[in-house]
């Protein structure tokens, strides 16, 4: 257990090798309410804390802010939830592309779906994920609303919209 | 196939490549063909070669090099791998990286941009380990690494400790 400002985070639990097939469990999981616990805390506090918390994650942790930032799309769509998108987005800028930056940009076009379906101000969003801390992946983020239709849609990213036994989600096709 | 891959649309696929989805795939990546392809000309020096020996590169992959560009094929090394380790070769010498801003990259580009590879003939250097970079354990699925890499087996590659070599015409 890491103590972080007086704010426990189990990080060893986070590391996607220990959450095999953790991506496709119903929504939400525990895992997912353990990354939401930290990408809420992430989102609140100062730049400086930000920073020291990013530090706390390495490559090991990537996939697991990935997956979880993917199926945060998903349940905006379910449940009409901007704050669940920006729970997603803050997750990719937490890792800050530390496994490849590609992973993080792949799952920003669902993202970037799901605000529109929910009539949420993307752009907005995608700034404010974007100001919480200066890494590759936030300036991707900055202007990724910004991008042609076509180069942020699921297709480019190979995303399609599917459904599971609860409802909605987006699906990753290769 | 054509001797370059420039120009994007005019190139055809190697069996296995991945087509690019979108038209804005096609597009970006038949530009960054364009852009790639004018850095090189004509064959490969020998000095140019030497230095590849001296920095490590087997000889393999030196020979690979200078036949694809002895058939007139716009190759360079091309490195990949995960970004982090990618990096590491920019701007060296007869190496190429697949260099374009965050808001143009893809996965559909990237697709590309292996399929440009292999229309190349390109030798390819492996920057990143295979074990434990190529699949997703959480989501149980392939990273974009092992997409990547996967199209350039499909296509004939044969790996040379960390290199892949394209197959013999």
């Amino acid at each position: 257990m890491n103590q972080y400002d007086g704010f426990d985070i189990d990080i060893e639990k986070l590391k996607a090798s220990n959450n095999p097939g953790a991506g496709k469990l119903p929504i939400p999981s525990a895992l997912d309410e353990m990354v939401a616990r930290v990408a809420r805390r992430f989102v609140e506090i100062g730049p400086e804390e930000r920073s020291k918390l990013s530090s706390l994650f390495t490559d090991q942790h990537s996939l697991t802010l990935v997956a979880f930032a993917r199926r945060m799309a998903s349940y905006a769509v379910r449940t009409g939830s901007s704050e669940k998108l920006l729970e997603g987005l803050a997750a990719l800028v937490l890792d800050g592309g530390k496994f490849d930056s590609r992973e993080n940009i792949t799952v920003m076009a669902p993202l970037y779906d799901a605000a529109l379906k929910i009539d949420a101000n993307a752009q907005a969003l995608f700034s404010q994920a974007a100001d919480l801390l200066k890494n590759e992946v936030s300036e991707a983020l900055r202007t990724f609303p910004s991008r042609s239709e076509e180069s942020k849609s699921l297709a480019c990213m190979h995303y399609v919209e599917s459904e599971d036994a609860d409802g909605f989600i987006y699906e990753k096709i290769w | 196939l054509p001797k370059s891959a420039a120009g994007g649309e005019r190139y055809r696929l190697n069996d296995g490549a991945l087509r690019p989805r979108t038209k804005e795939a096609t597009k970006i990546a038949g530009k960054f063909a364009e852009r790639v392809a004018s850095g090189v000309t004509g064959t490969l020096s020998t000095e140019a070669a030497a230095a590849l020996r001296v920095e490590g590169v087997p000889k393999e992959v030196v020979d690979s090099l200078r036949v694809a560009r002895e058939q007139g094929y716009d190759a360079n090394i091309v490195v990949i791998g995960r970004k982090t380790d990618t990096t590491a070769f920019k701007g060296k010498p007869n190496h190429e990286v697949l260099d374009v801003p965050n808001h143009e990259w893809s996965e559909d580009l990237n697709n590309t941009w292996a399929s440009v590879a292999i229309a190349r003939r390109a030798p390819v250097r492996l920057a990143s380990q295979l074990a434990g970079n190529m699949w997703d354990v959480i989501d149980n699925r392939p990273t974009v690494f092992a997409v990547e890499h996967q199209q350039l087996m499909n296509a004939g590659y044969k790996r040379v400790g960390d290199y892949l070599l394209p197959p013999s015409k």
